[in-house]
């Protein structure tokens, strides 16, 4: 997805410990025009004061082996510069084990979805009264191994009814989002919920916050698993209550099912 | 596990200059950061290896 930003005038480089034959091979492999810089031995990633001095405890714990060269492993980081070089942007991982999908960094920088997205994955509310559908679609037709990736849902909810914002009073169910099942370890982070929008009914004291018409969400998926785990089979839901102005239906929840494959490895 | 704001904390700071680096690329080649950059805005993406 970074050629993206190139095409944007933005100078991509990305910075590992890897050797240059080994950067060739993954560039050959994934189709990389931008620069990656070889910092072998780590020396840049010290001076930039990045290196991940934590990363042997954290192996030591998963039991995993750490080779000698891989001390040298910089925190997953990515820096904005701007025209005159200054740092404009830093963007972090709390978890090191993750890292972002370059779709992420292009939504962020240029505000525009990243071409090339997965399937859709439609639901909708199944019933008489069937008022509330989902589209949804991964930011990326497969995934890396610890990568995180932007699944996509729309809501839509049909005129007249609305459901209710992560905040409701005690009594009502709000809209929530939940991986049902999947593998261990791909997991949903924390959602930066849309603006919901204060609703009054005439006679109550109690505001809502609501939704109504098209809500946009991006979950945020986190593929916190091996290499060579294959496709991933998810199944989310998505739990509301519909109410009108004067009548408000049982709690009720649409399906999404997604599967997701693991890219090719280099 | 080590809290956000740690992290955040690490790496060139926000409103300086990014350091000059020089270091080859996967031809080979050297590579100056900034003189490749030009005039151009840049994003420098630390990541762990493309081995493993």
């Amino acid at each position: 997805m970074l050629p993206i930003l190139e095409r944007a005038g933005y100078a991509v480089f990305a910075i590992s410990y890897d050797r240059p034959p080994d950067l060739a091979a993954f560039a050959a492999a994934h189709h990389v025009g931008y620069a990656l810089l070889s910092d072998e031995g780590s020396r840049v990633i010290r001076e930039l004061g990045v290196l991940d001095e934590a990363l042997a405890a954290h192996q030591a714990a998963f039991g995993v082996t750490v080779r000698p060269e891989q001390l040298g492993v910089a925190y997953p980081m990515t820096f904005v510069l701007d025209e005159t070089g200054r740092v404009e942007r830093k963007i972090v991982e709390a978890n090191y084990r993750l890292r972002n999908g370059g779709h992420w960094l292009v939504e962020e920088l240029l505000g525009e979805a990243a071409d090339e997205p997965g399937p859709r994955i439609e639901a909708t509310t199944t019933g008489p009264l069937a008022i509330v559908s989902g589209r949804a679609w991964l930011d990326s037709p497969s995934y890396f191994p610890y990568q995180r990736l932007g699944l996509h849902l729309e809501l839509s909810v049909a005129p007249g009814w609305h459901v209710y914002g992560p905040v409701v009073p005690v009594g009502y169910t709000a809209l929530k989002i939940d991986v049902v099942s999947g593998p261990e370890g791909v997991r949903m982070g924390p959602i930066a919920w849309p603006e919901a929008a204060p609703f009054r009914i005439a006679g109550l004291a109690e505001e809502f916050s609501v939704y109504e018409g098209t809500v946009a969400i991006t979950l945020p998926l986190e593929f916190t698993i091996p290499r060579n785990s294959g496709v991933v089979r998810l199944e989310i839901a998505v739990h509301f209550q519909t109410c009108s102005v004067t009548e408000c239906l049982p709690p009720n929840e649409i399906s999404l099912t997604l599967a997701v494959p693991e890219a090719p490895v280099p | 596990m080590t809290v956000e704001s740690d992290y955040r904390d690490r790496g060139p700071t926000i409103g300086r200059p990014f350091p000059d680096v020089r270091l080859p690329d996967q031809h080979g080649t050297m590579v100056d950061l900034h003189e490749h950059r030009g005039r151009r805005r840049a994003v420098v993406v630390l990541y762990r290896s493309a081995v493993w």
